[in-house]
């Protein structure tokens, strides 16, 4: 893994745990508006990590840390496994080639037209 | 600013805004695949790791009882372009709705048309039609910092008085107005941030921009 990807996880980590410490215990506007108004919402689906805590775990604070952890490093690998997948599946001879040079060629006429209009 | 099950009651609103913000991620992931190299996958998953936590700190806005945190939309489009801005915010999304309960399954359409869609158009409009630089650099950051969550604000209002059994009157004075201090904090958060992350990756940012339209 390049320097690049492990320095923006890391610095990523650490702002979960930062978050996680100096967090604000209000609601967000639309939490508190609908609150106001007397809307509660359904129950919603089980998930692992309802709220930002982690069953079992006592303390608050770690307990939204480690969560946090467990979320940043989940958005890191749909993101990649989605981009890896995408990409390789719009141009299987550009990776098979393995050039990093074609990727912006884009041999179709549309890629190119994206590059342009980008670069105007 | 997530909206969660049970506050959009209309099932029109909801087909709608699933219709909007699926086809939105469609056009964002051709768009975003056709116009990506290798560099650009790479730092795709680290500013969405990176998204995420940055929502993870919510600060109370001073002198209420409310709190905020950064939507990035923004400062995503300027550094990665409107259509990966699209598809790692609707990734941020999807990972905060499965895995942690923060924003409803059946209101995932509204959540990705609100905090992806809308707030990346609206940023990469107003970057298209002026440069970040020279005395306009900081002034441009900051407002498409606040356009992307006047957008979004507009639009879960709209989605509230269309779809929910609040008056429209009452989302107007006490949910749209109150907005005013979100949208300040998103402009100053993105320009601090846009800076700081420029000085550190340099001209490897941003990826859409061409190099004499950003300092």
């Amino acid at each position: 893994m390049s320097r690049l990807k492990l320095s923006g996880l890391g610095l990523a980590l650490l702002f979960a745990a930062l978050g996680a410490t100096i967090a604000s215990r209000h609601p967000d506007t639309l939490e508190r508006f609908l609150d106001d108004e007397g809307i509660v919402g359904e129950e919603p689906a089980p998930a692992p990590f309802p709220g930002y805590t982690i069953e079992g775990v006592e303390s608050e604070r770690w307990s939204k840390i480690l969560s946090g952890a467990a979320g940043v490093l989940a958005t890191f690998g749909v993101l990649t496994l989605l981009v890896g997948l995408a990409r390789r599946g719009s141009s299987p001879a550009k990776e098979a080639a393995g050039s990093q040079g074609s990727g912006s060629q884009g041999a179709d006429s549309q890629g190119a037209e994206e590059t342009n209009d980008r670069a105007s | 600013m997530h909206i969660f099950d049970g506050v959009i009651e209309s099932p029109w609103v909801i087909t709608a805004t699933w219709v909007m913000g699926g086809g939105g991620i469609a056009i964002a992931s051709r768009g975003f695949v056709r116009g990506s190299n290798e560099e650009h996958s790479a730092l795709v998953g680290v500013f969405g790791a990176f998204m995420f936590a940055a929502q993870m700190i919510n600060f109370t806005i001073p002198g209420s009882p409310v709190s905020a945190h950064l939507t990035g939309t923004a400062l995503l489009t300027i550094l990665l372009g409107p259509a990966a801005a699209i598809v790692v915010c609707a990734a941020v999304l999807l990972v905060q709705c499965l895995l942690f309960q923060d924003g409803g399954v059946l209101a995932y359409g509204a959540n990705v048309c609100n905090l992806a869609l809308l707030p990346a158009v609206v940023s990469a409009l107003i970057l298209r039609a002026t440069p970040v630089k020279g005395r306009h650099r900081i002034p441009v950051l900051v407002a498409i910092g606040i356009a992307g969550v006047a957008a979004s604000s507009l639009a879960i209002s709209l989605e509230l008085i269309f779809g929910s059994k609040i008056d429209a009157k009452v989302v107007a004075s006490g949910l749209l107005l109150v907005q005013g201090g979100v949208a300040a904090a998103e402009g100053v958060i993105t320009a601090i941030a846009f800076v700081s992350i420029r000085e550190l990756l340099g001209g490897r940012i941003p990826l859409w921009l061409s190099p004499e339209r950003v300092e």
